[in-house]
């Protein structure tokens, strides 16, 4: 219960807006916060060990073009041991 | 705030690290479940030998991590070699650290928190560079080269390469699916949704597994399943079926019997634990007649204690394994290498055994006989586990965001205090329940997840005990998100049905 | 806090672990009816995972015949 549903989906609908609001939040607490959870920024909870959660600077690509790309790689070893099965046949 | 701070270095990488997207309307539930299903068959995919080995690698390896290969989805002598590692530390090294005030990160600011991201992914990357040269430089794959002859060939550096930059490759693409998941576009945590795929996905392999490999240094071969390769090769001459059973219950290629019985023991007792929980009634002070439980489990941390152990135990290994070789090259006395750590190749496995030094202490043992003839090696590991364990959920429970005042501040935002209790109490409550409720549940699970390793489950236990855990996570988010989508959604006919 | 911590823990294991059984005992527990009833439901999700996890893995085999 406690580490789902604090997300709070729904209301704020835009990133941006949740963004600004879990600024003022922060700026409310004075003490460090010591995750980016109880920075009000979602982050691991107590069970879920989550790493990104946050929007950060950088390449941005698509989630879709992540995963074409992966599957890119994938067949690109796997043309690599078709090449390697061919030549080592007619050599 | 001035000075250096050790955050700032991460600047210099941000323009070429890359970077998800952010979702920036609600994803719905039916592209969540498209994103979690395509990302874990994608993963899955990982799976494929990487190019410049031998055929069936996974088997000539010499091999001196498979205790932990289960629990951080390493396969050997795939392009999932490095598994989930990489990430998972990354993840542990950079939270920890905050959570402990190691360094100066301010996460209450939005660029701090930035940084402290692109740290995480920064570190996971290096140290997928770092796992895989010094496995190259350890002359890990020195055995399975194609073409490669290590007495007599000078040093295959094409070959290198390629290798180097396959697991390199994959181990990057993995850690952008981990941050599709985290990112929103679905269920769970990225880490533990691969994890609890990948032990899943074992655990039917290892009883039914169809393929059929040879045996290493014999001219026989056996299926993958232990339960399939038992049915395969049923005979009613009485003699021949009990040797098979033995084998069944004690081969050491392939996934035995024993771990199985292990693995579900270790399930069921897990699924038992989890439901073990203290209900603090509630009240709202906002509607008057409302009152309710909030449950707090047993299991406050879920796996993460254990998986937590099991990160440093491998990073030990892994580094402990590098380091033995590199002084080996360097021409140190064996002798003093053999103080941190000496492998023996097991014939049957091509495994590498630990047989003495400081690494032999903080090993497991492959099966319960062995456990019993080295006690002292068996006692430290069991007290290395629990305690690393217990330890890491004391600290856990304060920094993960859902410590006794993170929780009590979202008492507040809900309009809930604890029946009897005024508002300023609160946190005085559930500070004496939360800590005590995530030291005993993640000592519990260390036991059992111990007990499972001693008797023989090489690592099998724990990925099921940390999997089962996990779908408990995952699950739940599901069922949250489930329900706030009510009807409209595409697949709740398909689930309906079940 | 982590010394705090580390000290409690050294100085007080009996403490720990009166503590920590106090706590179980004070828990609810699952009755055996819940009790199978979740294990049916983890079983079957699990089972389920499994199985196309391992679906996935059998393609795996045709590929390697083709391309090792």
């Amino acid at each position: 219960m406690s580490s789902s549903s604090a997300q709070a989906p729904g209301g704020l609908r835009s990133a941006v807006k949740r963004k600004s609001t879990a600024e003022k939040k922060a700026q409310n607490s004075n003490a460090l916060p010591l995750s980016t959870r109880s920075a009000g920024a979602g982050g691991s909870s107590s069970t879920m060990m989550k790493l990104f959660t946050d929007e950060a600077q950088g390449l941005r690509v698509d989630p879709l073009v992540v995963l074409f790309l992966a599957v890119g790689f994938i067949f690109s070893v796997i043309i690599l041991h078709v090449f390697a099965k061919i030549t080592g046949k007619f050599t | 705030m001035s000075g250096f701070r050790l955050l700032d270095l991460i600047k210099f990488f941000l323009p070429i690290l890359p970077e998800v997207e952010f979702p920036y309307e609600r994803i719905s539930f039916d592209e969540r479940i498209v994103f979690t299903v395509g990302s874990g068959i994608i993963f899955l995919f990982g799976q494929l030998p990487i190019y410049g080995l031998v055929s069936n690698a996974q088997f000539k390896i010499e091999d001196p991590f498979f205790n932990y290969r289960n629990v951080f989805a390493m396969e050997k002598g795939s392009l999932l070699e490095l598994g989930l590692l990489p990430a998972i530390t990354a993840a542990f090294i950079w939270q920890l650290a905050v959570g402990l005030k190691l360094i100066n990160v301010n996460l209450g600011l939005v660029q701090d928190r930035e940084l402290f991201q692109s740290g995480q992914k920064l570190t996971s990357f290096l140290l997928a560079i770092g796992y895989a040269a010094g496995l190259i430089y350890s002359g890990y794959y020195d055995s399975v080269i194609q073409g490669y002859d290590p007495l007599t060939d000078g040093l295959p550096i094409g070959w290198y390469v390629f290798i180097f930059f396959q697991i390199v490759g994959w181990s990057f693409f993995t850690t952008l699916l981990i941050e599709i998941f985290d990112k929103g576009y679905s269920f769970g945590s990225g880490i533990l949704c691969f994890l609890t795929l990948q032990t899943a996905t074992n655990f039917v392999r290892d009883l039914v597994g169809l393929e059929i490999f040879p045996i290493i240094n014999s001219n026989k071969s056996e299926s993958y399943g232990a339960l399939f390769n038992l049915i395969r090769s049923f005979s009613f001459d009485l003699t021949v079926l009990k040797q098979n059973i033995l084998n069944a219950f004690t081969r050491s290629q392939f996934p035995n019997l024993t771990q199985f019985y292990i693995s579900l023991l270790s399930i069921f007792v897990v699924i038992g634990l989890q439901n073990f929980r203290i209900e603090i009634p509630i009240r709202s002070t906002k509607v008057r007649a409302m009152n309710n439980v909030y449950p707090i489990r047993l299991l406050y941390c879920g796996a993460l204690p254990l998986l937590f152990t099991y990160t440093i135990i491998t990073n030990i290994q892994i580094f402990g394994y590098f380091l033995v070789n590199i002084l080996t090259k360097f021409n140190i006395s064996s002798e003093l290498v053999a103080l941190l750590g000496k492998y023996q190749i097991e014939a049957f496995s091509n495994d590498l055994q630990l047989k003495s030094g400081v690494l032999f202490y903080l090993s497991n043992s492959s099966t319960f006989i062995s456990s019993i003839l080295s006690p002292i090696r068996s006692v430290i590991y069991v007290a290395f586990v629990v305690i690393i364990s217990t330890w890491f959920a004391q600290q856990w429970s304060y920094i993960s965001g859902a410590s006794p005042k993170d929780t009590s501040k979202q008492f507040k935002e809900q309009g809930i205090s604890i029946a009897g209790k005024r508002d300023v109490s609160i946190t005085k409550e559930l500070s004496r329940v939360i800590p005590v409720a995530a030291v005993s549940g993640a000592f519990s699970l260390s036991v059992l997840a111990v007990a499972g390793e001693i008797l023989g489950g090489l690592g099998k236990g724990v990925s099921i005990i940390v999997g089962v855990c996990s779908a408990f996570g995952i699950l739940e988010e599901f069922m949250i998100e489930y329900q706030q989508t009510g009807g409209n959604s595409q697949f709740s006919g398909a689930f309906g049905g079940l | 806090m982590a010394s705090e911590g580390l000290e409690k823990f050294t100085e007080v294991p009996v403490e720990f672990f009166k503590d920590g059984s106090a706590f179980v005992k004070k828990c609810t527990k699952p009755d055996s009816k819940e009790y199978f009833k979740i294990i049916r439901a983890v079983g079957v999700g699990f089972i389920m995972m499994g199985v196309v996890g391992y679906a996935v893995k059998l393609v795996h085999i045709p590929i390697r015949y083709l391309i090792v």
